[in-house]
């Protein structure tokens, strides 16, 4: 069956209201949205907000379209549609009061992509209806469910993963329903978090209704929806100018999700893009069906997904809201991994979004090779909970580490980057040893793990982490450990993912890619290996001199140098020199050879 | 040492900003206040040249000897542009076994989360210059790993083969415990002499080591430029025979000797917009007005700063060539729209204006140097703000039918307006911007705009002050004597000021105190031991405590001020309350949770004694203050015929109604009909809303 997000189409005429007071009122709507973004940020409490700003504020007419949209991390671009609709499917407008918020997460009913994502709605009035909404969305690190973190790759139902919200009013005319409150709080392992949190949500969107009250009053209910009209019809057309420019035609991609969750094993991942003039096409049917463990993406992921690689595509500055996605339509098979159905687990759908990026691009690989890049390699993820001995509290440490991006026509991949919609930062090594009962001993870039190519994946990184807590745990995530991120246009994969652990006498085992409740012992290490990005290009027409380069700074082994690139380099330490004589005898045998 | 010796019978003071085209040189007679101004080209290769000239060619102006300049502040660029221009020294790193990387790995995060295309910034440590030795301060369950003068020496011999300049010592928990850095660095300075050699404690004694790392890494590479450029002008100064010598202005505000400045180069970036807003902190405190925004508007960019009961907000990092630095600055806001700004439409058929700036090649349209892109300048030309005749009292001719034709073409037509509606959209898309960037530093930090004055300066400041403080319903709009004159008078008024930091994390409870406390001895001790080292000339010594601090779990900071300083026996519990007043005002809660402090902070300051200023209005000319009236254009009006008036002619006391243009040399007011001027009697133009 196909979903299509397209809505039935607008008005083009903007109504009276001129060209200049429309895009006045367009920045306003923008601005609110961002002011909106900077207050729960300010407020927010807990470091995943504050600092990973993994979080998203909109702003949205009566009718539900999405208007402005701020989101930092990709993943969060879609994460608010289809919530207002939810919300009003639930409470009919004539039955909303100024002063309500409406909460939800769960998404099967219009709550964001993964349940520790939480929804806060407020109406906004003007001329007596309801003209707007406000809404903003943040991922809580703990809402329950089998793990700290309420985010393992293993949950075979939605039942597992914690608390389940549907659209509920929290706030009635101005009072907080406190009960309500008190049953998310004692679903949380760190409810001190949580309040401060949600109460950082609850002041964004009263900061957000004041800004869109104040534009309705400055421009006038009918001057300012008209200008909305235009507004919209403006990102339509900017989105279809900038889909003008690809070649039509139909691109076909495939690509494997290599771990289910539950077990090792190849879940295909479907697309064929279709550019026709000015619109866009991404059906996703032939993608396996849903998954047993966690990995499923719902619909609104997806949509999350193919925003970002049509902005990342065509206009990078493209405002996301209901006119640019007029110009996109996404099909994705009911039941299948792209468009998950409850109870379905959908923690983890994060992983396979990075898997989407790429699939996407591959697509577009064939359309517009100097727009892309190579396959790259996602995070791992890797929580540790237990006992700090030093102050005998429980402590839970969610954090995710970089691969890398893959190369593109003209440039290196970029070493230990977050790639495609997800785009949370670090912990500094500094807090995290201050803070967890943990010392971390290795954090570096891995030689020889960017695939090879005229230009070269970017670099994975290894991060060796020694935990000294008491009734230690790990949850572990990845993926790319057994599919490579594919290198396009005769560049090489990327290299594989890994975690090993070791115990005190420094005995190695692999650990599986995707792992829960697993014990660490006081003195045992884990070793993170994140995957790496793919080249892009021949190896061999790798200029010599960056590959000396690469030598130079130890990216790339005198060994590869010579295997992968056909490049003698000579000399040692920082007297290095290309053997010009060898290099040509192991290139022109290559040569002679094809 | 400082220098500045009692007041002579005629004593002049001395400021010279070096900028990337020009060098500004102020001079004044501290007798009556009489003040010289001139500007002479820079001399990118040797910026010093420059000086020479324009200092010797003022002294004569003004018909003063160098032995009768006895104060000589100093404002420089040198250190922004090695960085933006990559032309820092040759740097090398020690850093902790495994943790070479950390200044490439960064935070993970791409440098832009959509534009794929955009690379990352180049290390300004190459990966073949860090290097690592075992070493390690460890937080539990093993012990410290000291380093070994072995375990250097292969680097120590790399470092000489490939001439490095300058070496970056960084160890992981250094704030905590110098030792292993400190031993380092002795080994390094014994074994390359003459090589610029810094310590991450020393330069950054707070947690977080990549944003520590970078820290430390720039102010290496710009050791050995700083230094160079700060000998030369030493040099310079004595020869002149400049009875002073310079006074270094940084970013903080206050200002540094020619040493610390060398030691301490990145305490020098964005010192230039510093200069300005310590010249608006002291013309608007002059002025009666404590809280103030400041409205710097240039061809390119325009900077906006909060000043608050007279004292600029701090920023404590900033970016600068895709690199964090982490040290206090004063926090100047910049944007990408000016003077210069080009408008055009985007794909989506909306209006843009900026960040693309014609410059000064080739310039605005009706500049007639072959730019055909309309600009903000054009706008305001079409509209009669701008003199359609010349600029720059004459020097600079305008083609108005160029600005005309501009706007017409690549605006009007397309967007169906008349070329007015069209000159005036540009304007009101620009001040969106304008809006935008001050709610950032006000309506998103908790401020309230309508509380603030506007002080516009720079070339185009003046010009579009008004809708701005109409939209935000802001106070008065200042406009200072000249637009230049408040990096000068920064350059003058600045205070000796140097900010130390050391960071702690420990619980705020009783039981902590000894800790803190001992930190707080550390930082005492450094900074009485600055305040000692920059003479006797120094008055109002001041040592200032403050104290970052958070909820347990948070990851953010707030800086709480401690008045009664760290040593008294409630400042813990002072700490807690103002903690938790300043949580609850910022962000409308107050947590149950227990709250730690992070990092101590000191700031020492003291006056340098100079000769007051008394500075003064130009000497009254009998020049006729209504030179011309032409038909201006305003929003909702049209065409008025409006008078023209000639600033230099005003007088204290004057009162004007709008509308009304105040053309000056280097830029020109406009007054909405709703609006009335009041000259004050310090030369400042007060604009206020009937």
């Amino acid at each position: 069956m196909s979903l299509a997000t397209t809505r039935p189409a607008q008005s083009k005429n903007a109504g009276t209201t001129d060209a200049i007071t429309a895009e006045v009122i367009a920045h306003r709507l923008r601005a609110a949205s961002d002011e909106m973004m900077a207050a729960l940020v300010k407020t927010a409490y807990s470091p995943n907000i504050k600092e990973r700003r993994d979080c998203s504020t909109g702003i949205f007419d009566g009718t539900g379209r999405l208007l402005a949209l701020t989101a930092i991390a990709p993943l969060h671009l879609s994460s608010l549609i289809g919530t207002i609709d939810s919300v009003m499917a639930h409470f009919p407008v004539n039955q909303m009061h100024p002063d309500d918020a409406f909460v939800v997460n769960d998404p099967y009913n219009g709550g964001g992509s993964h349940l520790p994502d939480i929804t806060m709605v407020v109406p906004v009035w003007s001329g007596g209806r309801v003209c707007a909404f406000v809404a903003n969305i943040a991922h809580h690190s703990d809402v329950g469910g089998k793990v700290p973190g309420s985010e393992s790759s293993d949950c075979t139902s939605i039942f597992q993963e914690g608390l389940r919200l549907p659209p509920i009013r929290l706030i009635e005319q101005g009072r907080l329903n406190r009960n309500i409150l008190d049953i998310i709080l004692s679903n949380s392992r760190t409810p001190r978090e949580r309040e401060g949190d949600l109460k950082a949500q609850i002041a964004t969107n009263v900061v957000g209704r004041r800004r869109v009250e104040e534009i309705f009053e400055r421009f006038g209910t009918q001057v300012t929806l008209d200008g909305i009209e235009a507004w919209l019809d403006y990102s339509e057309t900017r989105a279809r100018a900038g889909i003008r420019a690809l070649p039509p035609g139909v691109y076909e991609n495939e690509d494997y999700i290599d771990h289910d969750g539950i077990s090792p094993r190849m879940v295909r991942a479907r697309v064929k893009v279709t550019i026709e003039s000015d619109h866009l096409t991404f059906d996703f049917t032939g993608s396996d069906p849903q998954m047993a463990g966690s990995r499923n993406m719902v619909w609104n992921a997806t949509l999350a997904g193919v925003y970002y690689a049509v902005k990342a595509l065509i206009d990078p500055d493209l405002p996301p809201n209901a006119g640019y996605f007029r110009a996109v339509d996404v099909v994705a098979p009911k039941g299948s991994i792209f468009n998950a159905q409850s109870p379905a687990a959908v923690g983890d759908r994060g992983s396979s979004g990075n898997i989407l990026g790429d699939l996407i691009f591959g697509a577009f690989a064939k359309a517009a090779p100097d727009r892309v890049m190579a396959g790259c390699g996602p995070l791992h993820a890797v929580t540790f909970s237990g006992i700090d001995p030093r102050t005998g509290e429980y402590y839970v440490d969610y954090e995710t580490f970089a691969g890398a991006a893959g190369a593109q026509h003209d440039q290196d991949g970029k070493d230990a980057v977050r790639v495609h919609v997800s785009g949370a930062a670090n912990l500094p090594v500094e807090a995290a040893e201050h803070e967890f009962s943990l010392n971390i001993l290795r954090y570096e870039l891995i030689q020889d793990s960017g695939g090879a190519g005229r230009f070269r994946g970017g670099l994975g990184t290894l991060r060796e982490i020694e935990s000294w807590t008491k009734e230690g745990r790990l949850v572990g995530r990845g993926l790319r450990q057994v599919a490579a991120a594919p290198g396009f246009g005769g560049g090489a994969n990327g290299r594989t993912g890994r975690f090993i652990m070791y115990d005190r006498d420094g005995k190695k085992t692999v650990l599986p890619a995707n792992f829960s409740d697993l014990p660490i012992g006081e003195g045992e290490r884990i070793c993170l290996e994140t995957p790496a990005g793919a080249g892009f290009g021949p190896p061999f027409e790798r200029d010599p001199e960056r590959v000396l380069a690469d030598v130079l700074s130890e990216k790339v082994s005198v060994t590869a140098a010579r295997t992968l690139y056909g490049v003698a380099v000579k000399g040692t330490g920082l007297n290095l020199t290309i053997d010009r004589a060898a290099t040509d005898a192991l290139r022109g045998a290559r040569h002679a050879a094809s | 040492m400082l220098q500045a010796k009692p007041p002579s019978q005629s004593h002049f003071i001395l400021g010279v900003d070096v900028g990337g085209t020009f060098t500004d040189i102020v001079l004044i007679r501290a007798t009556d206040g009489c003040t010289f101004l001139h500007k002479t080209p820079s001399t990118p290769t040797d910026p010093s040249l420059a000086m020479e000239r324009g200092i010797t060619e003022i002294l004569v102006a003004a018909n003063a000897t160098p032995a009768e300049v006895q104060y000589f502040g100093h404002g420089t660029t040198v250190a922004t542009n090695a960085l933006i221009e990559g032309k820092t020294a040759p740097t090398a790193l020690i850093t902790t076994a495994g943790f070479r990387d950390i200044l490439e790995i960064r935070r993970q995060r791409q440098p832009h989360n959509y534009n794929i295309r955009i690379p990352k910034p180049l290390p300004p440590v190459p990966r073949h210059l860090r290097r690592e030795i075992s070493e390690r301060i460890f937080m539990m369950g093993r012990p410290n790993v000291a380093p070994t003068r072995q375990e250097l020496e292969p680097h120590i011999v790399d470092f000489s083969a490939a001439n490095v300049a300058a070496v970056a010592v960084v160890f992981l928990h250094s704030y905590l415990n110098a030792s292993h850095e400190a031993q380092v660095v002795a080994w390094l300075r014994e074994a390359l002499p003459g090589t610029f050699i810094c310590a991450s404690h020393e330069v950054l004694a707070e947690f977080r080591e990549y944003e520590r790392t970078s820290t430390t890494v720039t102010n290496a590479g710009l050791g050995p430029v700083m230094s160079r450029y700060l000998e030369n002008l030493e040099q310079r100064a004595a020869a002149i025979g400049l009875g002073a010598k310079p006074h270094i202005q940084q970013s903080n505000g206050g200002f540094a000797t020619p040493q610390e400045a060398g030691q301490l180069p990145i305490s020098t970036l964005v010192s230039g917009p510093a200069a300005g807003v310590t010249g608006a902190v002291h013309l608007t405190k002059q002025a009666g007005f404590p809280d103030t925004i400041t409205f710097d508007v240039g061809g390119t960019s325009t900077d906006v700063c909060v000043i608050q009961n007279s004292t600029p907000l701090i920023a404590r990092e900033r970016e600068v060539a895709g690199y964090p630095v982490r040290f206090p600055m004063i926090d100047v806001h910049s944007v990408g729209a000016g003077g210069g700004s080009i408008a055009w439409i985007d794909s989506g058929g909306f209006l843009q204006v900026g960040p693309k700036s014609a410059g000064a090649d080739p310039g605005p349209a009706c500049y007639d140097r072959g730019g055909t892109q309309p600009t903000v300048t054009d706008a305001n030309v079409v509209l009669g703000r701008l003199n359609q005749k010349a600029l720059l009292n004459g020097r600079m001719p305008i083609r108005a039918e160029l600005a005309h034709a501009a706007v017409e073409e690549k605006i009007a037509k397309p967007l169906g307006l008349s070329v007015e509606d069209a000159a005036e959209g540009i304007l009101t898309i620009l001040n969106e911007t304008m809006v935008r960037a001050v709610r950032v530093i006000t309506v998103e930090q908790g401020n309230d705009p309508r509380r603030f004055s506007l002080l516009a300066f720079g070339g185009a400041g003046p010009l579009l002050a008004g809708p701005l403080a109409r939209e935000l319903s802001m106070k008065t709009t200042i406009v200072p004597p000249g637009p230049g004159l408040l990096c000068a008078l920064g350059l003058l008024m600045s205070d000796a000021r140097r900010d130390f930091s050391l960071t702690r994390i420990v619980p705020l409870r009783t039981d902590a105190r000894d800790v803190i406390v001992a930190a707080a001895k550390q930082l005492r001790e450094k900074g009485e031991q600055w305040l000692a080292s920059e003479g006797a000339f120094l008055s109002n010594r001041v040592l200032d405590w403050a104290a970052d601090t958070r909820y347990l779990g948070q990851s953010h900071e707030l800086t709480i001020p401690m008045k009664k300083g760290p040593f008294d026996a409630g400042a813990i519990n002072n700490l807690i309350t103002a903690f938790i007043d300043e949580h609850t005002r910022l962000y409308g809660y107050a947590a149950d949770a227990d709250i730690e402090l992070v990092t101590l902070r000191l700031t020492a300051r003291a006056n340098v004694d100079r000769p007051a200023i008394d500075q003064k209005p130009a000497e009254s000319t009998t020049r006729e203050k209504l030179k011309d009236r032409r038909k201006v254009h305003f929003p909702s009006r049209g065409y008025i015929e409006c008078p023209i008036y000639d600033r230099a002619a005003f007088r204290p006391g004057e009162r004007i109604v709008g509308p009304a243009i105040v053309e000056q040399m280097d830029t020109t007011a406009v007054i909405f009909p709703d609006q009335e001027i009041h000259c004050d009697e310090h030369g400042n133009m007060l604009i206020d809303f009937l």
